[in-house]
């Protein structure tokens, strides 16, 4: 394989991958996987906001290094599930470069969930973790009201290009609000119903990635993904409390 | 004990679905998210089982719980080969110590700093055993394979 095609699809690999949300060390181990599988040597090094592959080739003895800036970052357990199974296949059978370009590219623009059904797995989460809280079922149909309304506005405020920070803080200002006058107006108990409804803006992807990068020693992306977690934490906790707040004192 | 056996069979439901939603919304291929609702089952199961012994288990609790989804998750990565997260990511939502983190800020607005620290510190320590549970079972099955790897290669 060509020098040019090697880099390519290795760094689109773990282009994806990090773009996805994956551990940093699963990216490194691909993208020297893909090196190492069509004779070629190099090295790599990964950070959150971008990809750096220095590799020689073999077959004609070309030394290139690549560099790819990352700006956004998704959580898409299926394209990192994709990725990874790929490599294994690059690995075993060697594809010739044609057939992994196609792959990748299929990968790529592999579809995510519907956003109906994504909102509908918001909205029954809320209804779920009020339920498992010992909620009455009026409660939980309520907090399926204000889960899927946080959703909709958490999506809204980020197809807008809002700051995280922001995002987050709208949408725990919603769940207090939404919570509020459940429990006002239906005499609801305000906790379940709040913190059902906020289910679904747990930070999980952050705090597992996070910790699975300490444990590897990438510390950089690791403080950076826990830091990011305990932002949305608090985010969300301010809400939450100028909410309450806001309706305590109107109501 | 016929109430019993009731209460697990809707808690079992409910954590089922409980961590199948957040899988849907994380974008977890169909094929694997039957197995990322039953990590959560696993870890919920746990934690119910040692918090029935006494509510001052909490912390204990959590952190088997994680642990025990870190567990299953490494474990089935290696059965369907496929990325550990997609089990874990899902399975930790049941444990997230909701109750606690709302307490604190509830005890925020109302300027009872006293309760709030207390409360605050509690959820911490449950968030924290969290992260501990899967760091543990993640390191434990890393260091598996090295030492499996090292074997094969003294022979």
């Amino acid at each position: 394989m060509k020098t040019a095609e090697l880099m390519e699809i290795a760094l689109k690999a773990g282009e994806i991958l990090l773009v996805s949300g994956a551990e940093i060390y699963r990216v490194e181990e691909t993208v020297l996987r893909i090196l190492k599988s069509y004779d070629a040597e190099g090295d790599c090094f990964i950070l959150l906001s971008g990809i750096f592959i220095t590799a020689r080739n073999f077959e004609d003895q070309g030394v290139t290094t690549v560099i790819k800036r990352i700006e956004e970052q998704k959580n898409d357990l299926k394209k990192i599930e994709m990725v990874n199974s790929l490599s294994r296949r690059i690995e075993k059978e060697k594809p010739p470069y044609s057939e992994v370009i196609k792959a990748l590219n299929e990968i790529e623009n592999a579809g995510e969930y519907g956003f109906p059904l994504k909102t509908m797995a918001s909205g029954f989460s809320g209804l779920i973790y009020i339920l498992l809280l010992g909620g009455t079922i009026y409660e939980a149909l309520a907090g399926f009201a204000v889960s899927l309304s946080v959703f909709l506005i958490k999506t809204l405020l980020e197809k807008l290009g809002l700051f995280l920070f922001a995002v987050y803080f709208a949408s725990g200002f919603v769940a207090g609000v939404g919570a509020a006058i459940g429990a006002n107006f239906m005499n609801f108990d305000i906790y379940r119903t709040i913190t059902g409804s906020i289910m679904i803006l747990v930070p999980g992807m952050a705090i597992t990635n996070g910790i699975k990068d300490a444990l590897y020693g990438d510390t950089v992306s690791s403080i950076y993904r826990l830091a990011d977690a305990l932002f949305i934490a608090v985010a969300v906790a301010g809400g939450v409390v100028i909410a309450l707040a806001a309706v305590a004192r109107f109501f | 004990m016929g109430a019993v056996a009731g209460d697990i069979v809707i808690i079992i439901i409910l954590t089922f679905l409980g961590s199948l939603c957040p899988a849907i919304i994380y974008n977890v291929s169909p094929k694997r998210a039957f197995w990322a609702g039953v990590s959560g089952v696993v870890g919920r199961l746990v934690f119910n089982g040692l918090m029935s012994s006494g509510k001052e288990q909490i912390i204990l609790a959590t952190f088997m719980g994680a642990l025990a989804v870190g567990v299953y998750s490494e474990t089935l990565a290696r059965i369907l080969k496929s990325p550990a997260t997609v089990f874990s990511v899902p399975g930790i939502f049941p444990l997230v110590p909701g109750i606690g983190a709302y307490m604190t800020v509830r005890h925020v607005t109302d300027m009872q700093m006293e309760q709030a620290s207390l409360t605050a510190v509690e959820t911490i320590a449950s968030a924290g055993s969290i992260a501990l549970g899967i760091m543990l079972a993640s390191a434990l099955f890393r260091m598996g394979k090295q030492v499996l790897r090292k074997t094969v290669h003294s022979r």
